[in-house]
This record gives C-alpha cells, structure tokens and sequence, in this order.
C-alpha cells in the first residue's frame, strides 16, 4: 500500500442559522447563529477528505467554535505529514499534541473516514461492516411552547411524515407535566416519544413531573430523556420510575456509558458524533449498545450537510431495530455539500457515493480562514 | 455482490510433539479444522476457518462447525459478503449461538470486504498501531534441564514472553511456577494459564505460594464466578479467557473489578466483527488483550496478527504463534515467526493464499442454483 500523506489542513467557518428549542434557553442568550467549523484534509495522492463540527453555542456542552479553530491550530503541525489512512495513528498523533477536546478532533477523525471512503470507492457505512439499510428514520423536536402551540406543532410534523418524536421540556416541571399530556394524548399509533428535559430539572422535579404524568388517567408511554444536570442525579430518577431513560449530555467516553450501564442508568443513548470524539469513538460507543440492547439515537449537536452526512452513515451501518432516529436538520441550513441525505416523509435517504457521499460546495466554504501547509 | 458459493474443506493439523495435554487430562493428538471459501458473482473470493481445540475444551466441536455451516449455508448463498455486520444479522436471526461457527463465514466476508476496498485488514480495524506483533512462547510443565532447554530455544528466537498451562496439580504447579520464575531475565514475563482447572481454594494457594514472581494468572477457575472470589481474595493479575465469551460478560468482569486482561480468542467470542468490538471497548477502557484463537491454521493466523496491528501497542499483551504447536501449513505465504514477533504482509484482505492441494476437495459444496 502507498502512504497517503496529509499535506495541506484548510479551514472554513460557516454561519448555520439556528433555532432555539429546549429549556437549556430560558433565560440564556438566544443566538441567531450558530458557528460551525468545517476542515479539507488534501494528501499527496490528491485525494481529499471533509470533516465538520459544530458546537450548540458555548454553553450546551464544553464545546465552543473558537476552542475547535485554537484546537486544529495546536495539531495541525504535528497532523501535516501523517498517513490519514491509519486513522487510529492519526487519533493517537492527535492525543499526543492536544489533550481531551474531542470535539475538535471529531472534524478531523471524520475527514480521516471521508478520505479512506474516497479512496477506496467505499461508503464510510461500508467500511464499517456494511450498511444495514440506505434510508434511515429522522425524529422531530418539538419546542418547547405552550401546550397547544406544541400539539400544533406535533401535527404539523406528522403530516410531513415523522414517527419519532422528541417533545421538549425542562422548565417548571407541572407546566412541563400539561405540554407532555397535551401532546401524548394527540399521539398517534406506532409514534415513539422521547420527552427531553435536557438537564432542566432538579431531581425532585424530575420525580414530580414523572409521578404526574404516570397518574394520567390514559396509559402514556414514553421514553424520558436527560432529566437531570448530573448523571446521578438521572442514576436516581431511572431507579425510582418505570419509564426507559435515555441519556445524552452525561456520557461523554466510553468510561462514562460502561459505568452507566453498570448502574443499569440507561435504556437509550444519544450518540452525538462529534460530541462523543468522531466516527471511530461514536463507532466504539454504537458497538457497545449493540450488544447490550440499549437503543441509539445516533446524530450530532448541530452542523450542516457535511455533520448530516457523517451520522447518516454510521446510522445506516447500525440494524434498523436498535435506532430510535437520528436529527432532522430541521432549520434552514446552508448546503455546503452536494449529495448529502435528502430528508423525506421523515427519512434520511442515503446515496452510493464513497466516504461521507458528498462533494464540498467549495464556493459556499468561501476562503479558508486558516491552512496548515 | 453477492455470495454464489460456499466450499468447505476439511484439514487436520497434527501437533508436532505428538500429543497435547491440558489440565484435567484433557489430551488431543491433533486439530480437525474447517476451512471456508466464499465465491462471488464479481470474481472476489473469501477465506475463513474454524478450528476448535478439540471437543472438550469449549462449546465447540469441528463437526458441529459443518454442521452449523449446512444449517446456515442456504441463508448465506445469495448475500452480499462484502457486508459483514449484516451478514452476521442474518446469521444470529437463523441460528442461535454457535459462535465458532459464525466465526468462519465472518472471516471470509472481511477477506472480501478488505480485497473489495483494496486494504489489508488492518487498516479496517484502525491501521497500523502496532508494527511487530510479539509473541508468546509456550513452555510445558517440565523442570530442570528440560526447562532450561526450552527457555534457551525461546531466547534464541527473542521471544521475552512465555505461556506456560498448569497441570491442575496444585504443587507440581507451585514447584514448576517458583522454579521458572528463578530462572527469569529482566524484561522478560510468565503468563500461567489453569485454563480453568483450578477450584477457588486450589487458585488461591498457588497464588498465594508464588506470590515473590511477576505473574498473570489465566483462567484460575472455570466460571466468571470462582474467578471473582479468586481475583478479589489475591490482588494478583487475572486475564479472563473461556468464561469472557461475549462483550456484556467482559463489561461485566471489568465493571467488578476481575478483569485485568482479556485473552481475546477470535473464534469464541464470534468472529473478527465482534473481536473487533471487544478490542476497541478494551482498548478504550485500558484492559490490555491477548489475541489468539481456540485453534486453526495460517488463516486463522492471519486474522489475529491484522487485529493485533490495529491495536494499540500499550494494550498488546502478545498473540500466539498457532505454528508452535501445529505446523502444518495451509497456506502458500504463512506469517512466520522472526525474533518473536509477527507482521502481516501488506496485501488486501487476510492477505492469504491457500494451498488447494491440502485442501483438497470439499466435503461440501453449496451453490446457487
């Protein structure tokens, strides 16, 4: 085999329009725009790989744009020169220059992904023991907003096709207790709901609003997600109630869901794939769910094309049955790429082409704000 | 792409000092291995091989791998082999367990996807994290000259590594362990394998008794259980093996504290989808592996030194050199052994070309009509 050397990192940053939707907002700073990095790996043989990661602001998780661009500056000298091909290597010459911040490293993990792809005609899906299905079900968040404004919006995303449902929460937990009546009792057959407090609740909150709900006079059937701000604190609500708990902004590694599952904490796990470190840990991460039962929502915090793509293929590489969905991308995003999943009747369709499947918008990036020769 | 043909083929592998003896009395004379050739409507052709080590060691018998081939072999013909997660689906949803078997078609789908994608199989589980596999030498329980004689032939060879099976005979084992450990040389290590043929109290003296000699103990006692008590009574290393059969157990092991190191045998735990799985949990937890396999040939060698390569080198214990004990060849480029150490050839896929004479014909031979 040739080596296939990195000799050039370009970045580009990009203004993703967002939209505001859980309680981790009230009463914090709103913003309008999110500010997403996006990274061209270019290696001697020509062939180019494309990574992208987009932090929620700078106070959803230890995340912020500013830290990915400061991360890539401090690895770039130490990542010019290495053979993107072994992408392990390239995790372990990364570990050696920067410590932790694996969501800087996640952009570069997933161009490493995109270029073997590329390079052996090969989806990523492919390379990673194959896809399971080309066409993948998305969920739709609800915001959180009155109860009748939230049923509304229910039924406007069933009509576009949706199943799975994720129905935002996380203020005052009796107010939060009549959104989610409001909209399970509009709730459909075969519909699957996730009710996301997103570590809005304290933990009597939490047990409070869970005794309500399961005092309904209707049979609700839900699947509650990240109550609480600490992993204990949701441990404890996930002994005490019989909904399945699925947990998200608390396993951060793979320590984090081994020790979860331990506790037998969770039912369910988000998989944000830059959150959790790449294509390669959020793999590791998928695996581990596989074989213990536990369902996956594999996606990422936010992004555009390039982010849609990546999780699109570890998703369409994972059996159908242990997936409870993966993001819509609902907000108008700028395409930076062609061929990314096309979202229709709620489904992510999938192409054939190799790696992520998609061709960068190099017009769109404009000029890179910063290139590592 | 799909799957036009499975050929299965018989070979027994004789060990080359006549008779192999485990503890318990478990004695076997030879390996009967199960070699599969998966073809392809686009011309790609796929090797596996299972290889049980004899019928009592595990759960798995060589005529119960055909037998399980026969079971899965319709379902088979037809599929796309260059997708092994999906392969392995369709395997669980028609028969359950039967791992060793699966183990075999598993390898051949990643010898066609690695071929498909022009790579070696390395650089599908992650590159090339670890150049020179080390390997592990064994040692029978002999004493005295015989010992030293096969100490200076392992140190010839620059293998610092050694694997060494109690007998199950709680002194013998006692008086072989401390005289071995006099007789070791800086940087080298003793991995001291009961293969389960210990009970707790049995464990707990040897370990006790030898307590002055760097040592990891493998498989004290036959259950996750007994090893447990062992583990959590003695301090002392333990690398789980026959009861570590799936990840959730190996989870389990090491959220209870039990689980040091993993010999990580490729065919037990069901094939080189799931080793690799085990391998990243391990390698991402800090559990250190082993990799070997129940038993088999040069393919099965393959296998294990492209996964050993893709592990990182601080979580590589060592690999087994199957040629030790069974040499027979079957394959026309085997890995060999230079100065205790292993590396792949750089060639797509296992990288193996069988020898179709030792083969032979196939004991059967499924086909789309």
């Amino acid at each position: 085999m040739t080596t296939v050397k990195i000799k050039n990192i370009s970045v580009y940053q990009l203004k993703v329009p967002f939209r505001p939707l859980g309680s981790l907002w009230v009463g914090r700073h709103k913003p309008a725009f999110l500010d997403s990095t996006v990274v061209l790996l270019t290696t001697d043989s020509g062939v180019t790989g494309v990574g992208e990661t987009c932090p929620i602001g700078s106070v959803y998780l230890p995340a912020f744009a500013l830290g990915v661009r400061a991360a890539i500056e401090q690895m770039a000298p130490a990542l010019v020169g290495e053979d993107a091909t072994h992408i392990g290597r390239v995790a372990q010459v990364m570990d050696g220059v920067l410590f932790g911040h694996d969501y800087a490293k996640a952009a570069i993990d997933i161009a490493c992904w995109d270029l073997l792809g590329k390079l052996t005609g090969l989806t990523i899906s492919a390379l990673m023991g194959g896809r399971h299905q080309s066409a993948i079900p998305a969920y739709a968040s609800i915001p959180l907003d009155t109860p009748q404004e939230m049923v509304a919006s229910l039924r406007e995303k069933r009509v576009e096709g949706f199943r799975y449902f994720q129905v935002k929460v996380g203020d005052d937990p009796m107010e939060d207790v009549d959104r989610v009546k409001a909209v399970l009792a509009s709730g459909g057959k075969n519909e699957v709901y996730m009710v996301d407090a997103n570590r809005g609740w304290s933990r009597p909150d939490a047990l409070r609003a869970v005794a309500a709900l399961n005092q309904a006079p209707d049979s609700v059937d839900y699947y509650l997600e990240q109550p609480c701000a600490s992993y204990e604190d949701c441990r404890m609500v996930r002994s005490k109630c019989p909904q399945p708990m699925i947990l998200d902004e608390v396993i951060d590694t793979v320590g984090d869901l081994a020790r979860a599952i331990r506790d037998k904490a969770l039912d369910g796990l988000v998989i944000k794939i830059t959150h959790a470190g790449g294509l390669t840990k959020a793999r590791v991460m998928r695996d581990i769910c596989l074989r213990h039962g536990i369902k996956m929502r594999i996606e990422d915090t936010a992004g555009t094309d390039i982010t849609r793509a990546a999780q699109a293929q570890l998703a369409a590489a994972t059996p159908a049955g242990s997936l409870l969905g993966s993001y819509a991308f609902l907000h108008k995003l700028p395409p930076t790429a062609h061929g990314a999943p096309t979202l229709t009747e709620g489904m992510l369709h999938l192409n054939e082409s190799p790696g992520l499947g998609i061709t960068p918008d190099l017009e769109l990036l404009g000029e890179p704000i910063a290139n590592y020769d | 792409m799909k799957i036009t043909r499975i050929a299965v083929f018989q070979v027994n592998l004789p060990f080359d000092k006549g008779v192999y003896k485990l503890s318990g009395g478990r004695t076997w004379k030879e390996m009967d291995s199960t070699i599969v050739r998966l073809d392809t409507d686009g011309g790609l052709t796929g090797w596996g091989e299972t290889c049980p080590f004899g019928p009592n060691y595990l759960e798995a018998f060589a005529l119960g791998a055909r037998a399980g081939i026969t079971e899965l072999a319709p379902s088979l013909l037809g599929l796309d082999p260059s997708r092994p997660g999906v392969v392995l689906s369709v395997m669980d949803h028609n028969l359950l367990g039967h791992q060793y078997v699966k183990h075999a078609i598993d390898m051949a789908c990643w010898d066609i996807l690695g071929k498909h994608a022009g790579l070696p199989l390395y650089k599908l589980f992650g590159g090339m994290l670890t150049e020179s596999v080390p390997v592990a030498g064994g040692i029978p329980i002999e004493h005295g000259e015989a010992m030293d004689v096969r100490l200076a032939e392992l140190r010839r060879c620059q293998c610092s590594q050694f694997s060494c099976k109690a007998s199950g005979d709680v002194e013998r084992d006692i008086a072989y362990i401390d005289e071995l450990g006099h007789k070791l040389q800086p940087g080298e290590s003793i991995k001291f394998d009961a293969n389960g043929g210990w009970r707790v109290d049995e464990a707990l003296r040897v370990m006790r008794a030898t307590s002055s000699v760097d040592i990891y103990f493998e498989q004290p006692c036959a259950s996750f259980e007994e090893c447990k008590i062992v583990r959590h009574s003695c301090g002392r290393p333990i690398v789980l093996d026959e009861c570590a059969l799936d990840m959730p157990e190996i989870l389990k092991a090491r959220n209870e504290g039990v689980c040091d190191a993993i010999n990580l045998k490729v065919a037990r735990v069901g094939g080189l989808t799931h080793a690799l799985e085990i391998r990243n949990l391990c390698a991402s937890l800090g559990i250190p592996v082993h990799i070997q396999c129940s038993g088999g040939s040069n393919i099965t060698q393959a296998a294990i030194v492209h996964l050993a390569h893709s592990t990182p080198a601080n979580r590589l214990l060592w690999i087994w050199d199957i040629g030790d004990l069974a040499s027979f060849p079957t394959v026309h480029n085997p890995i060999l052994q230079q100065e205790g150490r292993m590396c792949a050839h750089d060639i797509p896929g296992l990288g193996v070309e069988p020898m179709l004479e030792v083969l032979g014909t196939p004991v059967s031979d499924y086909q789309i009509n």
